[in-house]
């Protein structure tokens, strides 16, 4: 699972850099060329990507609480072992994020106390309930499916920790989706429940997988460093727009109906029409859609979602939990190593 | 209903009441997909000793796609000037984005003398980028073979893409025009690394 | 020896349930810890082995399979409480805590070996077949858990002890492992399965050395009480098997 990444820096942050090394920096990296840890780089550059892969990281550790969920719920051998495997790999996914943040300047320990106090952040579609089976189907399918679209353009950026961590996220993300498609597809050829389960979490989820690659584009993004710096290779809106086009056309065929819904405070769906702007444009070959609810969005990303404080409350149980064993084994590193 | 173990979980509140423990070493781990591959930098770790890294390491980097051999090292070897006299293992980045390769072994003094041996012997005529040394004492070389990692004995294709794509190709056939299909497969991401 | 006589199948299934539902439940006890484990490392690693005993037991059901013609799912998921034949250790609560999840796995991950090292010398070729080949994966079990229980009984005197804890309270639930299967005896008879009265002592050796190098013990009586073997299974394993059953018990019969 990924960040859409919305953090910023001020521009005006490189005023105490060299001149001609950013100049040079600044070309290095418009041509294609590619920052790796010993590279000169700006403090903005360092900052931006610390707290880029810090967000991602913090996604991925969160988001595979919703889906832990339903691992002992699973409800065949196959679906045990795939739904057990694809929040393993959400672990490790965080694990190397970390590992990348750290090596950037912040420790791990730092990172994990600043995300179960709140200070920061993670993916907003986090915050939603996952009421039923069908929901964890659905988030492997579009959410997952979101991520790969954005994913494959993050793999691309410029920073060389980052895009080879990408590339090996990317292809367990690859058997995410697969299997997201796989559960989807079962649900859809099933029995009058398993369909009417799966509309009602398409409902729930139609609109976070829009609102993943985050807010509207701004009139400058491309100027902006995340961009101008290739940490970020496509904009908002274009990944939302790919989004639509390919998953639109695919969920109708299986039998969804893309509707436009209202949610209450808990996440559950108070009413859902069709979309009146789902028309594929002959011309341009894109669908039309109905934007997310930004007001929504960001008052669940500020703290008022059904979920996030179940998120940080069960992250930092699990920290505070653990915090003997981590005392534990560093305490009993007084042998030597064996290598 | 939640299981037992994500229930009764306090909100989080206030100050936290544990103490920030100490970082962990950092450890670095290269693994081979065949026998006829060489060892690739898979990626790092924390752990406080080589025992934990091993374990880790193992279900980390060992689990993803087929591993034959592993070595676990602590990072501050691949860059130590100073070292003993003995064998050194040598990894080379070849451009910046790639990962670190190795390319062979030399007996050196120290760390700086491996890696100048390096450049002699493996990177006269070719542009590299940075190199890696490591002395032998400092790596922990598992076998495959004789000390399974990646899970030979019992079918792993539930834990990758391959393990459903044809499926999924003909559920997604039965709805749609193979064009339609073709279309939308376009933007599958490669399920090797 | 390749065909099952007819008049074996019933004691035979229930040799492989017995396995099947152990591996299966502590699968799926462990699997729980998957995303919130103390170090971000060792929960990748703990999930890998709770994957393993699932992959595990959904081999063994397929073998069961073979015998009564029953589809793994249905097996797996589809019987009443009185019919799932694991030992509760399996499924007791371990209330989150580490040291309760690592003691268990002990006991359970070294009585697994000691299991199939003995199945794999079973007269019936495609039980001894199988046995051997997870028996070369039980083993990364036993020293993935050794290296824990090191790492607990030499690190402080707090992890110390509250391994000592956890390694008490499931001594008793642990030999309850040693609970016969139905029909046991016809199996040996049959000379399927050599008779062997060293199965508890073995066991208790390869517990005994490991945690004798931690500075931790295992102090337990083998016992000749029913439980889950029998069907008898207490609070714990029942709420486990509604978790297990909940979705698929909406419809059992549905493709999920």
């Amino acid at each position: 699972m990924s960040a859409s990444a919305n953090v910023e820096v001020k521009v005006g942050d490189c005023s105490n850099e060299d001149p001609q090394k950013l100049a040079a920096f600044e070309e290095h990296v418009a041509n294609g060329g590619l920052i790796e840890p010993n590279d000169w780089m700006p403090e903005a550059y360092r900052s931006l990507m610390l707290r880029m892969a810090e967000h991602h990281a913090n996604s991925e550790i969160v988001g595979a609480l919703p889906e832990g969920e339903w691992i002992v719920k699973a409800p065949s051998l196959l679906r045990k072992l795939a739904l057990t495997a694809k929040v393993q790999d959400e672990v490790g996914h965080g694990q190397m994020l970390y590992e990348v943040a750290q090596d950037l300047g912040k420790s791990r320990n730092a990172m994990l106390r600043d995300l179960i106090t709140g200070v920061t952040k993670y993916h907003n579609c986090f915050n939603y309930p996952c009421p039923t089976w069908a929901d964890i189907c659905m988030i492997a399918w579009l959410i997952d499916g979101a991520a790969i679209l954005n994913q494959g353009t993050l793999a691309h950026g410029s920073f060389g920790p980052y895009i080879r961590t990408m590339r090996r996220i990317n292809m367990e993300e690859a058997f995410h989706f697969k299997h997201g498609e796989d559960m989807v597809l079962t649900l859809m050829s099933g029995t009058d429940s398993q369909k009417q389960m799966a509309q009602e979490a398409f409902d729930r989820w139609w609109e976070p997988s829009i609102a993943f690659f985050g807010p509207n584009d701004r009139p400058d993004e491309l100027e902006r460093p995340a961009m101008r710096w290739r940490m970020k290779t496509a904009t908002n809106d274009d990944l939302r727009q790919k989004f639509v086009n390919r998953f639109a056309p695919a969920a109708m065929a299986t039998g969804l109906v893309i509707n436009v819904c209202t949610k209450d405070d808990q996440g559950n769906v108070t009413s859902a029409t069709p979309d009146p702007l789902l028309k594929l444009d002959e011309e341009t070959g894109h669908w039309g859609f109905t934007q997310p609810n930004w007001e929504e969005f960001f008052r669940v990303i500020r703290g008022n979602g059904p979920c996030n404080k179940d998120r940080l409350a069960l992250r930092r149980f699990s920290y505070e939990q653990g915090e003997w064993v981590r005392k534990a084994i560093l305490d009993g590193t007084t042998t030597p190593c064996k290598n | 209903m939640l299981s037992e173990s994500r229930t009764n979980v306090p909100e989080a509140k206030g100050e936290l009441q544990t103490q920030e423990v100490q970082k962990f070493p950092i450890w670095e781990v290269f693994t081979k997909k065949k026998e006829s591959a060489v060892h690739l930098h898979a990626g790092s770790l924390s752990a406080p000793d080589s025992d934990l890294a091993q374990c880790f390491a193992r279900e980390h980097y060992g689990q993803d796609q087929p591993c034959v051999n592993m070595w676990v090292t602590k990072r501050d070897f691949l860059t130590a000037d100073s070292g003993e006299n003995e064998f050194y293992e040598l990894f080379v980045q070849w451009g910046a984005g790639l990962r670190y390769e190795h390319v062979g072994e030399v007996e050196a003094c120290n760390g700086v003398e491996a890696r100048d041996k390096c450049k002699e012997l493996f990177c006269a005529d070719k542009k590299y980028f940075t190199i890696w040394s490591c002395p032998n004492s400092g790596i922990t070389k598992i076998d495959g073979s004789t000390d399974m990692i990646w899970r030979e004995t019992t079918d792993q294709a539930y834990r990758l893409a391959s393990g459903y794509s044809k499926v999924v190709r003909k559920k997604w056939e039965a709805l749609r025009a193979s064009k339609a299909v073709d279309d939308y497969q376009s933007e599958d991401l490669k399920d090797t690394y | 020896m390749s065909q099952l006589d007819q008049n074996l199948h019933t004691p035979m299934v229930e040799l492989l349930l017995s396995l099947a539902d152990d591996k299966l439940f502590l699968g799926h006890r462990n699997s729980d810890w998957t995303g919130i484990a103390p170090i971000l490392e060792a929960d990748i690693a703990f999930s890998s082995l709770a994957q393993d005993d699932i992959a595990h037991a959904s081999a063994f059901y397929e073998l069961i399979g073979t015998v009564n013609d029953k589809n793994s799912d249905q097996i797996a998921f589809g019987r009443t409480c009185n019919e799932y034949r694991c030992a509760d250790i399996v499924t007791k609560s371990d209330n989150f805590n580490w040291a309760n999840a690592i003691a268990r796995q002990l006991y359970c991950n070294t009585f697994d070996y000691h299991r199939l090292a003995r199945l794999s010398k079973s007269s019936w070729s495609p039980l001894s077949a199988l046995s051997k080949r997870i028996l070369a994966e039980q083993t990364i079990h036993v020293d993935h858990i050794s290296t824990w229980i090191q790492h607990l009984g030499n690190g402080n005197s707090d992890s110390k002890a509250r391994l000592q804890e956890a390694l008490d309270t499931f001594a008793p639930y642990a030999v309850m492992l040693f609970e016969e299967p139905e029909g046991l005896q016809e199996l040996h008879d049959a000379s399927i399965l050599q008779n062997d009265s060293d199965f508890y002592t073995d066991w208790k050796s390869t517990i005994d050395v490991i945690l004798n190098s931690a500075g931790v013990t295992c102090t337990c009586e083998p016992t000749n009480t029913k439980g889950g073997r029998s069907g008898k299974h207490d609070e714990d394993f029942v709420r486990s098997l509604a978790e297990l059953q909940e979705v698929f018990s909406t419809d059992p019969l549905a493709a999920w």
